[in-house]
């Protein structure tokens, strides 16, 4: 009987199936063994308390039934339990055993007086025998119990059936019966054997999804190991990605600091000399009479001034877009008047507006913020770079602002739009133009001048401040730059809507007093290196009517702050000098109890050297080139501090 | 490469150098073991049962009620007459078969068992005697150095005789089919047949059991003397 379709479970199957049988056949050869061992022990009790002696008259000897017992059962018991002992799973030991065991069963019923109720280790016998699972040894048991009733049937029928004559028919009731059990005993081993088959199979099935199952997990776990192996690679190359990134990191940290300390060192260097430059410019056209010289003489003049300048411009908006892409550049949140900032705007840029015969219109859509918070600087900044954009390109008609409050509650915006009447922008260039140092196109710095940062830095700021700078439209017949920022918080801020018409005017500036009065009889160190820079300034500070000593570097100064029995009331403090520098001089200085105003004067125009400036001990700080007028008012401005 | 043969020997490569002889002896051993053992066993069965059917002596010559001073005739009803020995074993399936008898006959039948005493023995207390007495309506009695027996000619335990209202013999022999075996016996239905149809199916049978007295015999086994008598 194939027990699988598979070829190998059904050969693994039937191995189990006999393992099986063998293990049956052992186990019950060994219940056997000492089954024949007992039962003998039982045979031999039995004779000694039913039949001890043969009696005649008064003497008596040993009954025939404990010699049979003995002898006869030993024999009986003996062969079988010495195959089940040694020979255990063999088809002749359970065979052996089937016939000692039927054997028994006629001995026992003898020895017990032929008592019916003995008959019934005939059955007992059989069923135990059924243990085997093996039809075959029922049969060998039944044909010794056929047997042994024929025998007696023929030659002493009146012993076992109480008849004279041969006992066939009973010979053969008997033989029925005990066939009758068998026939149960039969159905018992063929179903039990089925199954042992059943049983047999599921465990070859099982074995085998357990090997393929372990295969599987094989399998799986050197799939497992090999994708730990390729992460474990990937790990440490990403490790060492992360290694040379941080390597590349630190490098362009350390080039980052490079190209911010040569920023720094390329405005200090450039703008020393342009102080000289731009000072002695002005001096040249403030010097004698100036209306008496050649005219190219004076455009030379002025030439040496815009220029400069435009280099001031330039180097500026360099610094501010480094500040601002090395995410250094730090807004103010300031109150600040929108209307006002745009009016002062409008006139600052009229005079430009009115020599291309151009208008400036401001038109505000609805109410707007009384007062906002936000950098002004940096507003300024932007809308006067649109605003010079939009002049700079347009050579007739008008330059308009609009300028209206946006969004809802938390997201509300000022929104300003500028627009031109200027010659457009193409669609390619639209991006472009916010990147650095891009314009529309090469011949446009050539033609307008400009760097080619002041879109990009105004769309920086504008995201500073809060909101974006965009290109709203453009065409042929103008463009529109569309700037929104974050008014701040405006749950407390009045709204208003401003008439552009009744803008107030900025006020008229005050003339400065003559420079000759400004600083009569403040006596003035100036601690400076620059041969060129101490005479402007010298210059510049004599002529305001200051008494001026000269230091040319910051012991010489330190020297004569501290030796001098005419203090000064104000010390201009280089703070790029050899020897020793300004930030030295100064600290030296406070250390040894000078209270004066000393004014820090560098090239440095970083936030931070102010910063440093201040810490060192300087009182306050202008960069160079110098703004006469501004460093005269500083001057003037701390010498009445200190002397109030 | 191994083999196994049918009865369990192991062979090898090196079998095929084995000498034919030597090859058949390690197989054919056991087998021949295990029928030297069957032999035997047969053998000694055989002589079990030849001895389990081997009737005892006999020596009942009067066919009529002996006048004895130990039992009376009992002339209203049948009269059965045991004679056993109180320490054989063979007996007590006499005695098994005896209840079998006095319950199917009850009161139609007077049971009286004569237990050998001898003098200088106690042997009124054994298995035997114990049995005998737990028949009900059984009459026991003690056959002082088997007087009685020897009167009634009963010389093996287990002898019964059947005697009508007029005391004549209507049976002689025992009522076990072996020695020391129960079970259905000619003689058992020859008493029940008696008893209640009156009718005689068979007047002797064998005896299976211990010599009441210890005497020799006429030198006669039981199957000699009784086909003797038969003849």
């Amino acid at each position: 009987m194939n027990l699988s379709d598979n070829r190998l479970i059904n050969d693994r199957a039937r191995e189990f199936l006999t393992e099986h049988r063998e293990s049956i056949y052992r186990r019950t050869d060994r219940m056997f063994a000492w089954l024949m061992v007992f039962q003998w022990i039982v045979g031999l009790t039995v004779a000694a308390w039913v039949s001890p002696y043969a009696w005649a008259g008064r003497t008596h000897y040993v009954h025939p039934h404990i010699w049979s017992a003995v002898i006869l059962g030993g024999l009986i018991c003996s062969l079988p339990t010495f195959l089940a002992i040694y020979l255990p799973g063999r088809a002749i030991t359970r065979q052996t055993i089937a016939i000692g065991q039927a054997l028994v069963s006629s001995l026992l019923i003898h020895l017990m007086g032929g008592r019916i109720e003995a008959h019934f280790h005939v059955f007992g016998s059989l069923a135990f025998l059924a243990f085997y699972r093996d039809w075959k040894v029922l049969a060998t048991a039944t044909f010794v119990i056929a047997a042994d009733h024929m025998v007696r049937g023929i030659y002493w029928p009146e012993s076992i059936y109480g008849i004279t004559s041969i006992g066939w028919q009973r010979s053969l009731e008997h033989i029925a019966w005990v066939s009758f059990e068998d026939v149960f005993l039969f159905y018992s081993i063929w179903v039990s054997c089925k199954e042992m088959t059943i049983i047999a199979n599921r465990r070859s099935e099982m074995e085998q999804m357990q090997v393929e199952v372990e295969r599987e997990v094989t399998d799986r776990t050197r799939e497992i190991e090999l994708q730990r192996l390729v992460l474990q690679e990937s790990h440490e190359r990403l490790e060492r990605q992360t290694a040379e990134l941080r390597r590349a990191i630190e490098a362009s940290e350390g080039a980052n600091r490079a190209k911010s300390a040569f920023l720094a060192n390329m405005s200090h260097e450039i703008r020393t000399p342009l102080t000289a430059i731009l000072g002695f410019a002005d001096v040249l056209l403030e010097t004698g009479d100036i209306k008496k010289a050649p005219a190219d003489r004076v455009d030379a003049i002025e030439t040496i001034r815009r220029n400069g300048s435009h280099l001031i411009a330039l180097i500026n908006d360099v610094l501010d877009l480094s500040k601002i892409e090395a995410g250094k550049f730090q807004v103010e949140n300031l109150p600040c008047s929108l209307h006002r900032l745009i009016g002062d705007l409008k006139h600052l840029m009229q005079v430009r507006a009115e020599e291309k015969k151009l208008s400036i219109n401001i038109h505000y859509d609805g109410p707007i913020p009384e007062m906002i918070l936000t950098d002004p600087t940096r507003l300024r900044q932007i809308l006067m770079n649109l605003l010079s954009n939009a002049i700079k390109f347009t050579q007739e008609g008008e330059v308009s602002i609009s300028v209206t409050l946006v969004g809802k509650r938390e997201d509300r915006k000022i929104q300003i739009d500028v627009k031109d009447t200027g010659l457009g922008i193409s669609d390619e260039m639209r991006e472009k133009l916010f990147h650095p140092f891009t314009q529309a196109d090469g011949s446009m710095s050539r033609r307008f001048g400009g760097t080619g940062l002041g879109l990009t830095i105004s769309r920086r700021f504008a995201q500073l401040l809060g909101g974006d700078l965009e290109i709203l439209e453009t065409s042929s017949a103008g463009s529109t730059f569309r700037l929104r920022i974050d008014p701040g918080p405006l749950q407390n801020v009045e709204l208003h809507e401003p008439n552009e018409q009744k803008i107030e005017k900025p006020a008229q500036v005050k003339p400065a007093p003559a420079s000759k009065e400004v600083l009569k009889d403040l006596h003035i160190l100036l601690v400076e290196d620059g041969p060129d820079n101490q005479r402007l300034i010298q210059f510049l500070l004599k002529k305001a009517g200051a008494t001026v000593e000269l230091a040319e570097n910051g012991q010489i100064g330190y020297d004569k702050a501290t030796q001098t029995d005419q203090p000064f009331d104000v010390i201009l403090m280089d703070m790029q000098m050899p020897i020793m520098d300004g930030y030295t001089a100064a600290s030296k200085l406070r250390a040894d109890g000078y209270g004066g105003p000393i004014i820090a004067l560098t090239a440095h125009a970083m936030a931070e050297d102010r910063n440093r400036c201040v810490e060192a001990g300087c009182t306050d700080y202008s960069t160079k080139p110098v703004d006469r007028t501004k460093l005269i008012e500083l001057i003037r401005f701390h010498a009445q501090a200190a002397s109030v | 490469m191994q083999t196994s043969t049918h009865f369990g020997s192991q062979t090898s490569g090196e079998d095929a150098l084995i000498e034919p002889s030597r090859w058949t002896f390690r197989a054919l051993w056991l087998p021949l073991v295990v029928v030297v053992w069957a032999t035997l066993i047969g053998a000694g069965m055989v002589g079990l049962m030849v001895y389990h059917n081997s009737p005892g002596a006999r020596s009942d010559g009067n066919p009529v009620w002996q006048e004895n001073p130990l039992v009376a005739l009992d002339t209203s009803r049948d009269n059965l007459l045991v004679f056993i020995h109180p320490k054989c074993p063979c007996s007590q399936a006499t005695l098994s078969e005896l209840a079998r008898i006095q319950a199917d006959c009850g009161d139609r039948l007077r049971i009286g068992i004569a237990v050998y005493q001898p003098d200088e023995e106690n042997w009124s207390d054994t298995p035997v005697v114990r049995q005998a007495l737990d028949i009900p309506k059984a009459h026991v009695f003690a056959d002082p150095n088997g007087e009685l027996a020897t009167l009634f000619g009963a010389e093996t335990s287990g002898h019964v005789m059947l005697f009508s209202t007029q005391g004549i013999r209507t049976f002689s022999g025992g009522i076990t089919p072996g020695r020391g075996h129960e079970g259905n016996s000619l003689g058992r239905e020859a008493i029940r047949q008696y008893v209640s149809q009156n009718e005689i199916i068979c007047d002797t049978t064998h005896v299976y059991g211990c010599p009441i007295v210890d005497r020799p015999s006429a030198g006669l086994t039981g199957n000699e003397e009784l086909r003797r008598e038969l003849e």
